[in-house]
């Protein structure tokens, strides 16, 4: 696995850095985003929610990819990852006020619903730029989280293979 | 957990947290300590009023006594997402005032962030709140290209 990682780790992190910059600049995310909710007929104001979450997170974006100059540094793949750590708790509590919504009422929530769908957007976006086992480590790690798995951060690590921790 | 009956229940307490009233106003001085442009002002309130209006669904959502396990944890998860999120602002700023592009945007929603977690905080126990700091940071150095050094951190329990 730390083979996979460091093959070209400089190709892929400039790679992920220029296609983030010019997502941002481009509106592709924006595009992306309403295109997994082409068919739903949305009221105004949950659209409007959603393209603001759309212009909020493509800024963050932005912001990431123009401050951080430097992508072959490990400061800017960090960034990377914590940055799908956070969208990916924001995904999961998105997802389980709209279940447990559901649950209760027999309705939707609409707001919460494409809130989620929204922000799996954005993670899928991101994670192509991410090793699949670092993906695998912080999934487990929030899933656990909010799951209520008691365990220990270090019983984990020391299930990861060797040859992918340096 | 405490579970006398005349003690707010964790869902009350998160939904005094989501007042939009205090956010706003944290938005407000946020914005004004920073000198923040109308339109970047605007966009600044907005997204107070929504990040009020999903720790509100959240609350309402996770309403019930036999809830209350499952949102202390969700409310764990949404403070360390905020917690990140005030991580990757800091780091923005940092960044920005090397190249001596400041962006005040970004300063007045770490300044937000700040006012929530501090809330958030309030709800859940400091030996959790140290745990987690402890095991994401811990975390990304190990996702990182940084060493993976010696973790000796205690279970996470998230409820007592």
């Amino acid at each position: 696995m730390r083979e996979h990682r460091h093959a070209a780790p400089g190709a892929r992190l400039m790679s992920a850095y220029t296609r983030l910059r010019a997502a941002a600049a481009s509106g592709q995310l924006r595009a992306d985003i309403l295109a997994t909710m082409d068919g739903l007929d949305l009221p105004e104001p949950v659209r409007a929610r959603i393209e603001a979450y759309c212009e909020r997170r493509t800024a963050g974006l932005m912001n990431l990819s123009e401050t951080i100059k430097s992508p072959d540094e490990d400061d800017f793949y960090r960034s990377l990852a914590a940055l799908w750590l956070e969208l990916r708790f924001e995904w999961q509590r998105h997802n389980l006020v709209s279940n447990y919504i559901a649950v209760r009422t027999g309705g939707c929530d609409l707001g919460s619903f494409v809130l989620a769908a929204a922000s799996s957007g954005v993670l899928r976006f991101i994670e192509e730029h991410l090793d699949p086992t670092d993906r695998e480590i912080m999934d487990e790690f929030a899933a656990e989280l909010i799951g209520g798995t008691h365990h220990t951060l270090r019983a984990r690590l020391d299930s990861v293979p060797n040859d992918h921790v340096e | 957990m405490d579970s006398s009956p005349h003690k707010e229940t964790l869902a009350t307490r998160l939904e005094l947290v989501s007042d939009s009233a205090k956010l706003i106003a944290s938005a407000e001085s946020a914005a004004a300590a920073v000198g923040l442009a109308a339109a970047d002002r605007q966009r600044l309130l907005d997204n107070a009023l929504e990040t009020s209006r999903a720790v509100r669904d959240l609350a309402n959502a996770l309403s019930e006594p036999d809830d209350e396990e499952e949102l202390y944890r969700v409310i764990a998860a949404l403070w360390l997402q905020l917690r990140f999120e005030w991580q990757r602002h800091n780091d923005v700023m940092n960044y920005a005032a090397v190249v001596n592009s400041p962006l005040p945007a970004v300063a007045a929603e770490g300044c937000i962030g700040s006012a929530l977690l501090e809330q958030l905080e309030s709800l859940l126990l400091p030996e959790h709140l140290a745990a987690m700091s402890g095991y994401a940071i811990d975390l990304l150095k190990v996702i990182g290209r940084g060493q993976c050094e010696s973790i000796d951190t205690p279970p996470l329990a998230l409820v007592s």
